[in-house]
């Protein structure tokens, strides 16, 4: 049997090697799926917590606790770090592989206040040691509390601490409420000011400069004062830093159990990263679900041309298998032959397949945008065993799908099998109107859909897992849509046909016969080549759609190239015993003109940003507006607003209006409602204090005439979120000279335009060469960079490229393959023409005019359901990926390069076609042709 | 008078390293206006020498007039042209177009003989002829509809619909029963009679030699025997 089924397999080796090609990228397909999502996961698991670093500029996985002892039980430093060991142990027992990379601890004694002997002042400072702290540490000023030889004890302080209290090196602080038992108060001399050795030591999970009440001393200095002042107790707080690196999609699960098991059983138990770990675990269920969702089609696809492949070896062996039927071979033999064919060619399948997979996924992982590839960091992807468990899930399916036509067509005898051989015989879906039902049902889908956009929107906002029946409707819809088509096109060729019917020359005339008479059973290769463009289409359409809007969103959020601050000084100053006011030290400006200089900007501009503003007029108040304040020439030169926002008004307009009126304002839209004001009404801004005991005190007003209202502005984001949360934002622009004069000298921003060709990087590198501190970085091509690396963004990106990829690979093959078996099934007739004078040219022509109403329509056809379904469904898909309100609507991108992409492959297809049918015809014999009908 | 004549007609193919020789300095005349029949064993070479007469197939040696044209000095353009408008085949296997109905087989072969006639004129034609051989009633059927024999009588009226010199028609009768295979010779009788066209067909059938007016015998690439029939 096996010899016999090798045999069958070698007399149909193009049609088989077809087959096994649909079946190794179904194998390929559904294998990559495990280590696709797998690291997916990994990646967003760290990607996770490098952003939640990155955001809070701290190490991100931290564990820990605060707590204390009473001295009653501990005297010492080294008492309390030892009963603190304990905790640790437990922690590490159950945390096992993920590793602590570093532990930072600090013991505290309660805070008091203290008075310097050179006029410096602290009101809350507190006693403390540090394990290890020299090691990791450099003396600024002064020496370290080792070196101390003085007669006090010697402290060191961060260079915070003593710019917030006004202390110097050498000064002696007493703490008139710490007395020991004779009545001597505590002193302190400070011996140093300290910074950490290297800015990225994890050691230090809380930075020196956030340290603004410790006062470090030695662990002997430490334990003598405790000894000396018996504080009731030891405050501590313990940190341990985990390599979160080791955190992977695999023991996620059981890392947040223990977090949330170590809360339970200890109240004082912190940890940095729990809420992170919720957040994977509801990403996570999006992720396995938009991975199934975005690959179904291309399944669906392949399975179709596994069936259409059967379907073509089928028709050709259906004479031997009808004369098997009558040789008394039972209907159970001929699909056992037929498994064990389909079993030998899944067997090579999962051999090409699985490593095939492996590719595949490192090359959906290596997309950043549709199409576009870059290796990167791909190590998190790699080979898991489930993919073989995948594969032979997929090999499964394949089998099925070759049998099903099998089992149809092996109950045929040779009698039955003549008598049916019935031309142009209705297919199911067209009998009974599938293909208008279906489109029907997916019309109404896309209708509730739509109706319910709000609801959607509300639950893509809380994070509700995409709803897969969006995608699978339009699946459904550009399948219907294809079918009602192809429905027409039969129809507009029969018309075609019968117009100009008594004029045809011969090969027109037999190339009609054969469009028309030959539809239905050209069909299906007709649907593929339809399904192939419209999906291609729709996917590049949707691929595109959600980068561009994700990246306007970005681009407008951002309002210009690169955004960045400096760390400014806050000098504060006592305006009187018991109120300290504050400046600000503007940093040398000079430095900034100096990337415009060296031609990596075009124009840069100052632009004063705070919310610590209300807006009012008359009895209504808005808090904490958005407040800028800019020279609106630089402005206009450097912010940047998406053209679509500019149709009704160019921005530059309502800069000139600003320009011209010293004391204007741009009030946006929605803050221009709230106070019911409308241009050429005043409203009165006003600031307040940037320190925590100025927070309430107004610092400035600007009475300011309205002079544009706007509907969006460069970098301002009128909504955002927060765990589903929206939070509403308001606008208002002042001219700078005018903000200044106000609110006197205040942080600003510098805002940059890039010269065209250079990188975020570039001018980075001469800000960082100046020494300068930034407290805030934005650069647009990097945030946009980062948008690719998300996830979510690679796995949408991956999966559509990827699906194009082989729709186009396996449509061109399949399309080659068919048309090849059709023009063999055909090489007889061929003779027949050949014989009755026509010519070879004329033959030629015939293949072309087939093409020419059939190919190219279907093309046509799909190109349309293509263009339909993304004109109803992409902007949907759009609200999923970006649910939240913005200035900016959601809009629909196509890119013409996809659909040139799309075309080159299709044409370079057809050429080949017809490249390999004029040499088969040219090779063709009419003796030995009209032989072979003999035999 | 002859409408074809060959001479020392040689077909040699190729074989492997060698030569096999299916047919050999054959000579022979086709009468016009009469049924010649070639007959001979399978592998005998009256196929072969059929080919050569229709142009389908050029000789390794000899030539062949077709009322006066000589193929050796034809281009295949001219060729083509000849197969197209003077001449009509009926094939053994491929009775019919598959994808044509009986209509329609008629008239692809009308279009390629006689573009300039009028769609009207074809259509008369076409009627005529299926009349002709019985089949006006079923000109709508598809080859799959129809029995081998009445596939075989559209395939006549489809080769001499265009008033072709000469029908070639290889084993007209070899997929039919003997009561279909007669009906088709009744019908070449009455073709020549009706429409003055010379037949030339192939058969091993031995009951159908006595209906041709002149009957050669092949046997390994020779022409035995040469019956004439008054």
């Amino acid at each position: 049997m096996i010899r016999f089924v090798l045999q069958k397999i070698k007399n149909k080796k193009w049609l088989t090697t077809c087959l096994l090609l649909g079946l190794v990228f179904l194998v390929a397909a559904v294998s990559c799926q495990p280590m696709f999502k797998a690291g997916s996961l990994n990646k967003m698991l760290l990607d996770s917590f490098h952003n939640a670093g990155e955001e809070a500029e701290a190490y991100p996985a931290v564990i820990g606790r605060t707590g204390a002892y009473v001295t009653e039980k501990r005297q010492t430093a080294a008492a309390v770090l030892d009963g603190m060991k304990g905790y640790q142990q437990t922690w590490e027992k159950y945390l096992g592989s993920i590793q602590a990379v570093n532990t930072q601890t600090i013991l505290t004694l309660d805070e008091q206040s203290a008075q310097g002997a050179y006029g410096g002042k602290g009101k809350y400072l507190k006693v403390s040691y540090m394990p290890d702290m020299l090691a990791h540490t450099q003396v600024l000023v002064g020496e370290d509390y080792d070196a101390y030889a003085g007669n006090l004890y010697g402290c060191m302080l961060s260079e915070s601490v003593m710019d917030a209290c006004g202390f110097t090196v050498g000064e002696t602080l007493e703490f008139p409420l710490w007395t020991d038992a004779d009545g001597e108060t505590l002193k302190l001399q400070i011996c140093g000011i300290f910074k950490e050795t290297d800015s990225t030591d994890t050691f230090w999970y809380t930075a020196p400069n956030t340290m603004e009440q410790e006062m470090f001393v030695s662990e002997e200095t430490f334990d003598a004062i405790v000894k000396q002042f018996a504080p009731e107790k030891i405050n501590y707080a313990t940190n341990v830093l985990l390599d979160y690196t080791k955190i992977n999609q695999k023991n996620v699960a059981d890392v947040q159990y223990y977090i949330e098991q170590f809360h339970k059983e200890d109240e004082s138990f912190t940890d940095s990263f729990l809420n992170l770990l919720k957040q994977y675990q509801k990403d996570k269920k999006t992720i396995d679900i938009t991975l199934w969702v975005l690959e179904l089609p291309l399944l669906g696809l392949v399975l179709a041309f596994i069936y259409m492949v059967t379907g073509q070896i089928i028709d050709t062996e259906q004479g031997e298998i009808a004369m098997m039927r009558s040789r008394g071979y039972r209907r159970s033999q001929i699909v056992a032959l037929y498994a064990l064919q389909a079993c030998i060619l899944c067997l090579v399948a999962m051999l090409i397949g699985t490593p095939l997979g492996y590719g595949l996924c490192k090359l959906a992982a290596s997309t950043t945008d549709f199409l576009t590839f870059h290796a990167g960091n791909l190590s998190m992807y790699h080979f898991t065993p489930v993919m073989l468990v995948y594969g032979l899930a997929a090999s499964a399916v394949g089998i099925l799908f070759i049998l099903i036509p099998v089992v149809i067509h092996s109950g045929v005898s040779i009698v039955q099998q003549k008598s049916d051989q019935k031309i142009n015989k209705k297919m199911f879906w067209e009998k009974y109107f599938l293909d208008i039902v279906l489109l029907g049902v997916s019309i109404y889908l896309l209708h509730n859909f739509n109706q319910e956009i709000d609801k959607i929107r509300a639950r893509a906002l809380l994070g509700a897992k995409m709803d897969p029946l969006i995608f699978l409707d339009s699946v459904l819809f550009i399948v219907a849509m294809g079918l009602v088509v192809l429905r027409l096109l039969h129809y507009l060729v029969q018309l075609v046909y019968h117009i100009g019917r008594k004029k045809w020359r011969p090969a027109v005339y037999a190339s009609f016969l054969q469009i028309t008479r030959n539809f239905r059973k050209q069909g299906f290769i007709s649907v593929f080549l339809i399904l192939t463009v419209a999906m291609g289409l729709f996917n590049a359409n949707a691929a595109r759609t959600i980068n561009q809007n994700y990246e306007n969103r970005i681009r407008y959020a951002d309002g210009a190239d690169i955004r960045l601050q400096e760390t400014w000084k806050m000098q504060a100053f006592y305006v009187s015993a018991n109120d300290i006011d504050y400046n600000y030290v503007e940093p040398d400006p000079v430095k900034y003109d100096e990337p415009v200089k060296q031609g990596l900007c075009t124009s840069m501009a100052k632009v004063i940003r705070t919310n610590n503003i209300s807006v009012s007029r008359g009895k209504t108040k808005i808090a904490n507006c958005e407040f800028m304040g800019i020279h609106t020439k630089d402005f206009g030169e450097t912010a940047y607003l998406q053209e679509e926002l500019n149709r009704d008004v160019h921005w530059y307009t309502y800069l000139n209006e600003l320009a011209q009126q010293e004391n204007g304002v741009i009030l946006s839209k929605n803050l221009a409602a709230a106070l019911e004001v409308k241009v050429g009404d005043v409203v009165d801004c006003s600031r307040y204090g940037d320190s925590v005991l100025k927070k309430e005190t107004v610092r400035g007003t600007i009475s300011g005439k309205v002079v544009a209202i706007v509907d969006a502005w460069p970098g301002f984001v009128q909504y955002t979120y927060e765990d589903g949360e929206e939070t509403e934002h308001y606008l208002i622009v002042a001219n700078y000279a005018k903000t200044v004069q106000s609110f006197k000298i205040s942080p600003y921003e510098i805002w940059y335009k890039l010269a065209d060709g250079v990188d975020s990087d570039a001018v980075r590198a001469v800000i960082d060469a100046g020494g300068t501190k930034l407290s805030s970085y934005t650069a647009l091509d990097r945030d946009i960079d980062a948008m690719k690396e998300t996830a979510m963004i690679r796995i949408t990106n991956g999966m559509f490229t990827l699906s194009f990829i082989i729709a186009l690979i396996l449509c061109m093959i399949g399309f080659l393959i068919y048309w090849i078996s059709s023009i063999r099934q055909r090489e007889l007739l061929f003779g027949v023409y050949r014989a009755m004078g026509l010519s070879e040219k004329e033959i030629n022509r015939m293949l072309v005019n087939e093409h020419l109403f059939s190919t190219l329509p279907s093309i046509l056809a799909g190109g349309a359901c293509g263009g339909v379904a993304t004109y109803l469904f992409v902007r949907l898909f759009g609200v999923i990926y970006l649910p939240q309100k913005h200035n900016l609507s959601i809009y629909v991108y196509l890119d013409q390069m996809d659909v040139l992409k799309l075309v080159a492959v299709l044409l370079v297809m057809i050429l080949l076609c017809i490249v390999i049918l004029r040499r088969l015809v040219r090779s063709l014999n009419i003796t030995q042709a009209l032989k072979l009908g003999e035999e | 008078m002859n409408i074809i004549e060959a001479r020392n007609i040689t077909r040699m193919f190729p074989v492997g390293d060698g030569e096999f020789y299916a047919l050999k300095h054959v000579d022979i005349d086709i009468p016009a206006g009469k049924l010649t029949i070639l007959k001979g064993r399978s592998g005998s070479g009256k196929t072969t020498l059929m080919n050569i007469l229709s142009a389908l197939d050029a000789p390794t040696e000899g030539d062949v007039s077709f009322d006066g044209q000589v193929y050796s000095e034809m281009e295949d353009a001219q060729k083509e042209q000849l197969r197209r408008k003077e001449i009509g085949f009926v094939f053994q296997a491929v009775a019919l177009i598959p994808i044509m109905n009986a209509y329609e087989n008629v008239d692809f072969a009308m279009r390629l003989a006689e573009p300039e006639l009028t769609a009207k004129e074809v259509d008369e034609r076409i009627r005529e002829t299926l009349a002709l051989v019985g089949m006006e009633e079923r000109m709508r059927h598809m080859p799959g509809q129809m029995s081998g024999g009445e596939q075989q009588r559209v395939a006549i009226a489809r080769a001499v619909a265009h008033r072709p010199k000469v029908v070639f028609a290889d084993e007209p009768t070899g997929a039919l029963d003997t009561e279909s295979g007669l009906r088709v010779m009744q019908l070449f009788r009455n073709l020549i009679e009706k429409e003055g066209v010379t037949i030339v067909m192939t058969t091993h059938d031995p009951n159908l030699m006595e209906l041709g007016d002149v009957v050669y015998e092949l046997e390994d690439g020779e022409i035995i025997d040469r019956q004439i029939r008054e």
